[in-house]
């Protein structure tokens, strides 16, 4: 173990050892999150449907915005992880586990949101008896299933060699089956050229198929809204506007993580300013692309009103319906990225973050508007016009749910990160080997 | 200065001019009222029920618009016995239908003529209007006969009289066509001669229904005497086109997943599951190739 290498397992060990009071106290508050929404949906399936704010019209409701929009961070961390991965890009490195716990979490958390949606759960197992291939629900529950499998496993592939370094570590203050399990995990992994070439080759096969699947994945995500005729879902280019929208959304949230992480843990050495900037010129190009994406879906919606689109249209833009909602997803989505971001002055570590977590917001809101006012506007008139049937509104368990939800997604990155190093240290060791390696053949080359 | 003053004089005269010339024709609009126009249209339907169609407008050429919600008295005439038809109101468009019953049988003249009039009496900013019309009662048959394999359509025109014989009419031109999704396509148009009767050979390419059926249509037009009169019979004359076939082949709600589908499906897991077993595979490979491992087995081959 060379001197770099020491020091950058005295700064993470300590991270993954015995844990602090204040750790426990979190966790415990997530847990109790979490909990009340556990409790939230066993009264939902003991008491029905009625309990949540979706009616006979509305039947997707925030659960299904949920979905959409933690379905959409995983793509994003798929996409970001892997590309970084496939392109070798040396200054992404330090933030790759985080891409990657951010898919894996955010999979867990929003895949069984379109589940909540159902009235009858105990049903459920009829999708795979009588399932058809036809069906968009039914490309969703392969491309998901696939999807998760693959990501978990990329996760895996990638703690192998810090797994291997927690194992040999001296003096390491953990539980022995800790030590055990960090054992069998590394799979007998020394580091040597044949096993390094054999796990490379395994992360490379999994990066390259992983990007297509969460492409195929995110936009059959789409088509259960795009193969209904509905005004406003029934579009040609849901597919990659949803792709844009999911990658746009993980970035921002990937960005705060960083923040979050770089604060609390002092990371300020490897989550470098330069990283912020870079991740901000991609945030800035999202913006645009999905603001154009946007722009392209309206006008060609608008230019033909139908008489469905043109009732949503209206709720979309009236202050007393979705308009202030709208507002605000478009200064903090399309807007304010693009004025902090694109100009110079504005641009800091602080306000990339801030326009971040807004543009997370509001990427939400995006998706709550995608899915609430188009089933508020069918092509049939609504006929129990009972205020609740017209319009929707959340109730408490969905809340619930909603927050126990976030609060899981917390949980596994605070456990997470207590497993292994948040940083990947294994590939900041060899990031470091090659530009030594780097340095020295250009020395060798001014000498001759 | 009397100049000055002479000039405000002439002025103060050319605007009470101008003033009287542009207010005269305000009043003399608010005082006059505008002519309404009335049509009364006939039409035999092609269940032989009869319908009379009321336009009522005002204005012209462009300006042409409907009066709406007006009052439109029917009055017909048994005899010289006034019978009153109807009263309708026109809606939105200035225009009012009156369905009759085929059973129902116009009072007639001594000619064999039905007289209606029309009348609309007016309010405070339309005049009233009038309109007579006549017309005769006539009958139309369409019949289909195969003659050496070639589609002969015969129409028949005739009236029937009082003691319920058919009594043929000449000289009627009608027009042939079938029905459509939207509206009807005209084939041909024919004329009956003296024994009422007008016969054309019907077209062989005409698409009809997943059996070949389609909807014959023939038509007198407007007129002079007998107003429009429909009549429709279907025949299995078409070529078969199952329109529900091809729309079903197309969709994603039949029974069945297209075979490209299918294909498509296949490819793609088989492609991504492939890539992960060779992923998994070379995860085995690592434990088999850990320096340990090997040492152990060199050890137990020695």
């Amino acid at each position: 173990m060379d001197t770099y290498n020491k020091n950058l397992m005295q700064e993470f060990v300590p991270n993954i050892e015995r844990p602090s009071k204040k750790w426990v106290l979190g966790v415990g508050l997530l847990v109790i999150i979490v909990l009340w929404g556990v409790y939230a949906l066993i009264r939902q399936i003991l008491d029905g449907q009625i309990i949540t704010g979706m009616r006979d019209n509305v039947v997707w409701g925030i659960y299904t915005a949920n979905f959409v929009f933690f379905m959409g961070l995983s793509y994003a961390g798929a996409l970001i992880s892997t590309t970084f991965h496939l392109l070798r890009i040396q200054w992404g490195k330090p933030i790759l586990r985080m891409a990657e716990l951010l898919t894996v979490s955010s999979l867990i958390v929003g895949a069984p949101y379109i589940l909540f949606c159902l009235g009858r759960l105990d049903r459920i197992h009829y999708l795979f008896i009588f399932g058809r291939i036809q069906s968009p629900i039914t490309w969703d529950v392969i491309a998901i299933a696939t999807d998760l499998i693959f990501c978990v496993a990329f996760l895996y592939f990638t703690h192998i060699r810090d797994f291997a370094k927690l194992r040999d570590y001296p003096n390491l203050k953990v539980a022995p089956w800790r030590k055990k399990l960090y054992g069998f995990l590394a799979l007998d992994y020394q580091g040597t050229e044949l096993q390094k070439k054999q796990l490379y080759a395994a992360h490379d096969v999994m990066a390259a198929i992983i990007i297509p699947t969460a492409i195929i994945a995110y936009s059959l995500l789409s088509w259960l809204f795009g193969m209904s005729l509905r005004p406003g879902w029934h579009s040609t280019i849901f597919g990659p506007y949803f792709v844009v929208t999911a990658t746009y959304s993980g970035l921002a949230l990937l960005i705060v993580i960083m923040w979050i992480y770089r604060k609390t843990r002092n990371l300020e050495t490897y989550i470098t300013d330069k990283i912020f900037n870079y991740l901000a010129y991609g945030l800035l190009l999202l913006a645009l692309f999905y603001g154009y994406f946007s722009f392209s879906e309206y006008l060609t919606e608008w230019y033909n009103l139908t008489k469905p689109y043109a009732k949503l249209w209206d709720k979309l833009t009236t202050f007393q319906a979705y308009g202030w909602l709208n507002l605000f997803h478009v200064i903090f989505a399309l807007a304010l990225p693009i004025i902090v971001i694109g100009v110079p002055k504005f641009r800091s570590v602080i306000s990339i973050t801030l326009v971040s977590l807004f543009v997370v917001l509001a990427l939400w809101v995006k998706r709550f508007l995608i899915v609430v006012p188009v089933q508020e506007t069918p092509f049939i008139p609504i006929e129990d016009i009972r205020t609740e049937y017209v319009h929707y509104s959340v109730s408490w368990v969905e809340l619930a749910l909603t927050l126990s939800g976030i609060a899981l997604m917390i949980l596994i990155f605070t456990i997470a990160s207590k497993i292994a190093p948040i940083i990947p240290v294994s590939d900041l060791e060899e990031a470091h080997g090659e530009h030594k390696n780097e340095l020295k053949i250009d020395t060798e080359l001014e000498l001759s | 200065m009397i100049r000055y003053k002479n000039i405000l004089l002439q002025l103060l005269a050319l605007l009470l001019i101008v003033g009287l010339i542009l207010s005269f024709p305000i009043d003399a609009n608010a005082q006059k009222k505008a002519k309404s126009r009335l049509k009364v249209y006939y039409e035999k339907l092609e269940n032989s029920d009869k319908k009379l169609s009321i336009i009522l407008t005002q204005g012209s050429g462009k300006k042409i618009k409907g009066i709406k919600d007006a009052a439109i008295l029917l009055l017909t005439y048994n005899l010289d016995e006034e019978v009153e038809l109807a009263s309708l109101t026109t809606d939105a468009n200035g225009e009012a239908d009156l369905y009759i019953q085929a059973d129902y049988s116009f009072p007639q003249d001594e000619e064999g003529f039905t007289v209606i009039n029309a009348s609309y009496i007016g309010n405070d900013s339309i005049k009233s209007a009038k309109k007579r019309i006549k017309f005769k009662d006539l009958d139309l048959d369409i019949s289909f006969e195969m003659v050496d394999s070639v589609k002969v359509l015969t129409l028949s025109t005739f009236k029937i009289d009082s003691v319920g014989n058919k009594i043929p009419i000449e000289d009627i031109e009608i027009n042939i066509g079938v029905k459509r999704l939207f509206s009807t396509l005209f084939l041909e148009k024919t004329e009956t001669n003296e024994n009422g009767k007008g016969t054309l050979e019907f077209p062989n390419d005409i698409p009809g229904d997943s059996i070949g059926i389609i909807n014959v249509v023939a038509l007198i037009t407007d007129d002079d005497t007998y107003g429009t009169i429909t009549k429709s019979a279907t025949v299995n004359w078409g070529v078969p086109v199952d329109y529900f076939e091809k729309s079903n082949g197309r969709s994603l709600f039949g029974d069945e997943a297209p075979l490209w589908m299918i294909i498509s499906v296949f490819i793609i897991l088989v492609g991504a599951w492939y890539h992960f077993v060779l992923a998994i595979l070379r995860l085995i490979k690592i434990k088999k190739l850990s320096p340990n491992r090997l040492k152990n087995m060199d050890a137990s081959t020695e």
